[in-house]
């Protein structure tokens, strides 16, 4: 962890421009409101620069150990990052509509009718974006993807794209409005607690599989 | 043996280096030769670490550094090794003090004052970032780096092409200065054959074969010669043949008009006398582009 403040605080010193787009980023997230679920997912590519190692640091010398917990590190700070930013939209987003700041309709919002939804909502929303980080570490490689078999092609229909549509149906069906208000609201939980449930079977198995992978020249890092 | 590289073999997509042995004693320079392709930085890329071994894959083999396995020792063995990489490995938003600060740490006895004496001395922009810097820059850069803590093992990845010739002579000196106490080796891939000729005690040539690349030679630059001789000639392939020479020592031939010239590999035999008077011994240059080149008929 020092290590780790003590690299972030150097990047800061040299790259000063680097806290400008950080401050930015915090902006956008809190102005989104109810496009959060978009956005942070949208924004998610723009944090693989911070996942990926450089050559040099592929070959540090550290052990493996210490190499694979560098890694697991960048992940959860920036995963933290983003639940910070997010909870503290959201705590905004909240006030704002209370006290009837908002232009919506405030007793439209679902986190004022049923705020059960969007509490469970959020926990598949920040496991999604881990999903996404964790991803991004393990291959170190943007663009396309190797053939996979069909096993694990249906695996991951299963345990993440299926997850994944009803995330972004939600997330849209927030926007709407009405979507979510149709039924019981345990029925609409249950739905998103058994995403959440799959997404965490597919994030467990990731991260059984976390292993040091070859560097490859098509990688940037900030 | 202080440095050992036994059946090293690295699997990746389209690409397969196969089977790579090679020994080296403290205090040599290993020139690193191959076409584009054949697996130099492959090579280079496993031995530092860049590459890690995967069994799942078909990856196999070890590397063991003054009784250091790259493995099962893998920080005391990374900390004994210096690189210069044709490529730059560092972030591209870095600057250049910032990278002695950022990674220096990790190596034991890294000197940032020397370091930072080193960006001085070579002219390297302290402002800028390293996006901005030009391929000689990024280079000399490693150089710094490299210098500032002490290593066993220094592995060049064609460090000298973008480099002015003062540089080069510099970066010469310092191979020799380096190997001359014999604590320390360096492993030097380059396209420049001719400086490789003068500079290595030991020459490893990979070969590069339906997308794997293999051992061609292993040994000194003398046994290399020794072993060919060039033939310049007015006969053709089949009146060399018949003149005495074997089909299977014509490692490759270029044929201009009236003009032929054959590379001949020994391999234990001798000339015939009646081509004694065409024979002379080839230099690596030589040697390599005939053995690559093969049949030339333009």
């Amino acid at each position: 962890m020092r290590e780790y403040i003590r690299e972030q605080g150097l990047k800061y010193r040299y790259f000063p421009p680097f806290i400008l787009l950080r401050v930015c980023f915090i902006l956008l997230v809190f102005a989104v409101g109810q496009l959060q679920w978009l956005f942070v997912i949208a924004s998610c590519p723009f944090s693989f620069g911070f996942l990926y190692d450089t050559e040099a640091e592929h070959m540090l010398p550290l052990s493996r150990e210490e190499l694979m917990g560098r890694r697991r590190l960048r992940i959860g700070m920036v995963w933290l990052r983003y639940l910070i930013i997010c909870l503290g939209s959201i705590a905004v987003h909240y006030m704002m509509m209370k006290n009837g700041n908002f232009s919506l309709d405030p007793q439209d919002s679902a986190l004022l009718r049923r705020p059960l939804i969007p509490a469970f909502y959020f926990i598949l929303q920040m496991l999604l974006v881990y999903n996404t980080l964790l991803n991004a570490s393990i291959t170190q490689k943007p663009g396309k993807k190797k053939k996979q078999p069909l096993a694990k092609v249906l695996e991951r229909f299963v345990t993440y794209q299926i997850p994944a549509y009803i995330y972004f149906i939600y997330g849209a069906g927030f926007c709407i409005n009405d979507f979510i208000y149709y039924g019981s609201q345990w029925i609409h939980i249950a739905i998103i607690v058994t995403a959440t449930i799959l997404l965490s079977i597919r994030n467990i198995k990731e991260t059984e599989n976390f292993t040091i992978p070859d560097f490859s020249p098509a990688v940037q890092k900030v | 043996m202080w440095f050992e590289c036994n059946k090293l073999t690295k699997v990746l997509e389209g690409y397969t280096l196969k089977d790579i042995s090679f020994c080296l004693e403290p205090g040599t320079v290993l020139g690193l030769i191959g076409t584009n392709g054949s697996g130099k930085t492959t090579l280079i890329r496993c031995l530092l670490g860049s590459y890690h071994p995967d069994d799942a894959k078909g990856d196999g083999g070890e590397i063991i550094l003054d009784g250091l396995h790259f493995i099962n020792d893998m920080k005391a063995y990374r900390k004994s090794l210096g690189y210069v990489l044709q490529s730059q490995p560092y972030s591209e938003f870095m600057h250049a003090v910032q990278v002695g600060e950022m990674y220096g740490h990790f190596y034991d006895g890294f000197d940032l004052k020397k370091y930072k004496e080193l960006v001085k001395k070579y002219e390297i922009p302290e402002k800028k970032l390293l996006s901005e810097f030009s391929s000689g820059q990024q280079i000399r850069l490693q150089f710094a780096f490299m210098q500032s803590h002490d290593a066993k093992l220094y592995i060049m990845d064609e460090p000298v092409g973008n480099l002015d010739v003062e540089f080069r002579d510099e970066v010469y000196d310092m191979i020799r200065e380096l190997t001359a106490k014999e604590e320390k080796s360096v492993i030097l891939s380059s396209h420049l054959v001719t400086e490789l000729e003068r500079i290595s005690d030991t020459l490893l040539w990979l070969k590069k074969e339906n997308n794997t690349g293999s051992l061609r030679f292993l040994g000194s630059c003398d046994e290399l010669r020794e072993q060919h001789r060039l033939l310049s000639t007015e006969l053709g392939k089949d009146e060399i043949i018949k003149a005495g020479i074997k089909e299977e020592m014509i490692a490759g031939y270029r044929i201009r008009d009236s003009h032929k010239e054959y590379l001949i590999n020994l391999n234990g035999n001798n000339i015939p006398a009646g081509l004694q008077n065409d024979i002379r011994y080839a230099d690596l240059q030589e040697i390599m582009y005939y053995t690559e080149k093969g049949e030339d008929n333009a």
